[in-house]
């Protein structure tokens, strides 16, 4: 008897193994006058210094919904006044003047005078709590109180960004009496902010609840409640959106958007991104440390393919180091998709394949290399890393795969060369000023010390002394024209010398419900939750 | 009188013999089928695959199922029949190798734990007790998501979380043949107890081990595909059939047919380990009447 009864048991542990897809319950709807937006990475931290807004992008995202900035965006990556109601710069270019909206008042009640955003100024000038986002803030000199509300930001030479930093997400003023009393850090986790929405509740890793602020200065906000919720997975994201379990999502696979488009509740929306994908190559590392191979490697790999046929023509092969529509753009001749000149080419640097075993040999031993790919952090990360490896061993190149889970992804991109593990990483900057300059200064100034971490995002420790004094003289050129010429200039020179195998720039994609307004989809990646209303 | 049977008489009974053997045991004949074609498909998987398992072809992504491609492509235009048939040997050699290796480390602590008296036993009896009240897939998920998403890790993490039950029935089945009077034989003529471990328990207690073993196969096959299907598996681009699985959930709306294939193939392979299992334990097991 009890044999039989644990053969059927077993018997129909069989039949589980087939049903184990995913689905995770539903939650509780929400009421009317709450967003809940599904988002696909967690926010761990919430405030712009030390680790400033965990994690990429989420935690960007609830910044600016919790904090106001002196100025701001719109979906045109126009700027806007915010706390500031106007500003003027100084003759010599090196001051900039703002008279702050009067009445204004944080969270905890703190009035936002030129006090507050000389505070908060300074604090991200201190590099010791303003950790990353060093480029946007190290050219600011100072701040002055001139009166009650207006606040004067010097910087040491005229720095034609000042505004793009100040509307970025670490330009978020928090009340200083929070910070004085709480302590530097307490903002990582229980900011008062200076946005239309406060910190409810806040479960790192998994849910942010923001209520409205009733005496935020443009009036109290339309919403009660904008929720931030983990959901991991993109299928169960769009499923959540169509059960109205949530009501904004992002990271919309292009397969599943023909099946939100069906649903006459649901919206799309994009915008092309300002992030350029790459594989990212250590370029101090032999043989990448050859223009030529790695000149060769990019034509080893059909983007063009990747493009049409991964994202369904939402993506376009890149022609710069910096996006399409990020200020300072300028294209270049694309590397064509060309195996047999690939093989040449890596022939004529000395790798070619003599043992006949399908791989080239680098000082006698089969060249090959491990591709470091997180799993969900960029639309279709690990088929493209599939189709990379694929392609690099079509021409003799052997890649060995290492995925990673995505919590420590960003802190393995950063090791220091001998600790990282891999040779090739997939990597893609965002600008999040919109300025070309901040993303190339971010990427390909070089480190002051190449073997270990990089000072920025400098992942390939590229180093090109032109590239350098170009990118400090478009630094301090305040003119629009001109600097635009230094930076078409250094875009040709690292497109040249190809530090990154240059993939796809691929549209944002997200969904809401229809009948919910206001949100935006900003080409910085974010979704922008801070306007939604029904 | 004496009548000489026929030869043809002789054969006639071994048939009948042999046939009602088979319908005894038709659960082990079953099982042991479904797996010799496995082993098969494991031995000679891209002899026999229509594709390679890696070869990409994006003009053909997410086709269903047609005569070229009868299970259908994935995402990268790959033959979903050619990934499964190939990455038979990556799930069924997790399976044999970390059930190998939980029986070996689970026999050789059952043996101490039963048959042995002293701090040492006790010690070994409270890991494993405690071992025991942590749930099988909690504990091979915590360590294979510290070792890292690779091979070893799957086999260390499957390993590790299945030798606490086989460690267990070891030590059930030592305790009793202990007693055994063979057992007080054997020690009265003065034989070492490691010999009397080796010589005497151990080959009595083998059936138990074989069948638990076969039967803990097949559980093994679905730890190592739901640690694949949570991304805690193998490496891309390996076919792993959990990894597969996993990858196909994504397209459950547009592409449902990705997860037939690992979904069908898992099925079936525990399946066949737990039709041999219990075919095992009717076959060898003397307490299991037929």
């Amino acid at each position: 008897m009890k044999s039989n009864h644990n053969r059927a048991r077993r018997l129909m542990l069989a039949g589980v193994a087939g049903a184990l897809v995913a689905s995770t319950a539903a939650l509780a709807g929400p009421d009317d006058n709450t967003l809940v937006y599904g988002q696909s990475l967690s926010i761990t931290d919430i405030g712009p210094a030390y680790n400033a807004f965990l994690q990429y992008p989420s935690g960007y995202e609830a910044g600016f919904v919790l904090f106001d900035r002196l100025v701001t965006f719109d979906d045109q990556l126009q700027f806007n006044p915010q706390l500031a109601e106007s500003w003027a710069i100084a003759d010599d270019q090196k001051s900039v003047t703002f008279k702050l909206r009067a009445g204004a008042t944080f969270h905890d009640g703190t009035p936002i005078n030129a006090e507050a955003i000389k505070f908060n100024v300074e604090r991200m000038m201190d590099p010791e709590i303003n950790t990353t986002n060093r480029p946007l803030w190290d050219p600011i000199a100072g701040a002055d109180v001139v009166d009650d509300l207006t606040v004067q930001l010097r910087t040491h030479e005229p720095y034609a960004l000042l505004l793009n930093t100040l509307a970025h997400g670490s330009g978020a003023i928090l009340s200083p009496t929070a910070i004085m009393e709480n302590g530097q850090e307490s903002e990582t986790q229980s900011p008062v902010g200076s946005g239309p929405y406060k910190v409810e509740s806040f479960n790192p890793g998994l849910e942010l609840v923001l209520a409205a602020h009733d005496g935020y200065w443009a009036g109290k906000p339309p919403l009660d409640r904008i929720i931030f919720r983990y959901v991991p997975e993109a299928a169960t994201r769009v499923s959540a959106l169509q059960s109205g379990e949530v009501d904004v999502i992002d990271g919309v696979p292009t397969h599943l958007i023909a099946q939100v488009e069906s649903d006459d509740g649901l919206q799309v929306l994009t915008s092309p991104s300002l992030r350029p994908m790459g594989l990212a190559m250590q370029t101090t590392i032999a043989p990448l440390d050859n223009v030529d191979v790695r000149r060769a490697l990019n034509h080893a790999i059909p983007v063009g393919a990747i493009a049409e046929k991964l994202f369904l023509g939402q993506a376009k092969a890149s022609n710069s180091p910096i996006a399409f529509n990020t200020v300072g753009h300028h294209g270049n001749a694309p590397y064509a998709y060309d195996p047999d000149r690939a093989r040449e080419m890596l022939a004529a640097a000395g790798l070619t394949d003599s043992d006949g075993n399908g791989l080239v040999e680098h000082d006698g031993e089969d060249l090959s290399f491990t591709l470091l790919v997180p799993d969900g952090v960029f639309a279709n990360d690990v088929l493209i890393a599939e189709t990379a490896a694929a392609a690099l061993q079509e021409v003799g190149v052997g890649v060995e795969i290492r995925k990673i889970e995505r919590s420590s992804f960003w802190d393995t991109l950063r090791l220091p060369v001998a600790e990282a593990g891999w040779q090739i990483a997939m990597f893609g900057f965002n600008p999040s000023n919109a300025s070309g300059l901040y993303h190339l200064d971010s990427m390909y100034t070089s480190n002051p010390d190449n073997a270990g971490r990089p000072a920025v995002w400098n992942i390939t420790r590229y180093a090109n002394e032109k590239v350098d004094t170009l990118l400090n003289q478009a630094r301090v050129t305040v003119d629009g024209d001109a600097r635009a010429a230094i930076l078409a200039e250094a875009q040709d020179i690292i497109w040249n010398e190809a530090p990154y195998i240059w993939l796809q720039v691929n549209n944002i994609i997200s969904a809401a419900r229809s009948d919910l307004m206001g949100v935006e989809v900003w080409p910085v990646i974010f979704t922008i939750v801070r306007g939604g209303h029904y | 009188m004496i009548t000489p049977v026929p030869a043809v008489a002789s054969g006639v009974r071994r048939g009948a013999f042999v046939a009602r053997w088979l319908r005894q045991n038709v659960y082990l004949v079953a099982g042991a089928f479904i797996l010799l074609s496995f082993l098969f498909a494991a031995l000679f998987g891209e002899q026999i695959a229509p594709y390679g398992a890696d070869r990409q072809n994006l003009l053909k992504a997410l086709e269903g199922p047609s005569s070229a491609h009868w299970l259908g492509t994935d995402p990268l235009g790959r033959d979903l029949l050619s990934r499964v048939v190939i990455g038979t040997r990556h799930t069924l050699s997790v399976a044999l190798i970390s059930v190998g290796l939980s029986c070996f480390l689970g026999v050789l602590l059952g043996l101490i734990s039963g048959f042995m008296h002293g701090p040492l036993a006790t010690v070994v009896d409270a890991v494993v007790d405690v071992a025991l009240t942590i749930p099988n897939m909690i504990l091979a998920i915590s360590i294979a998501a510290v070792m890292g998403a690779g091979l070893t890790g799957l086999i260390m993490a499957i390993s590790i979380s299945f030798t606490p039950p086989i460690a267990r029935i070891v030590r059930g089945r030592v305790m009793e043949i202990r007693e055994e009077d063979f057992i007080a034989a054997a020690r009265t003529i003065g034989v070492r107890s490691w010999r009397i471990l080796l010589r005497h328990v151990l080959p009595n207690a083998s059936t138990v081990i074989v069948i638990e073993a076969s039967l803990q196969a097949g559980q093994a096959v679905l730890t190592a595909t739901a640690l694949g299907f949570l991304g805690l598996g193998v490496q891309p681009p390996t076919p792993e059939w959990g990894t597969l699985l996993g990858s196909g959930r994504e397209y459950l709306h547009v592409a449902p047919f990705m997860v037939v294939a690992p979904g069908l193939a898992i099925s079936l392979m525990v399946l066949g380990f737990n039709l041999l299992g219990d075919g095992l334990r009717d076959w060898l097991d003397p307490r299991v009447g037929n």
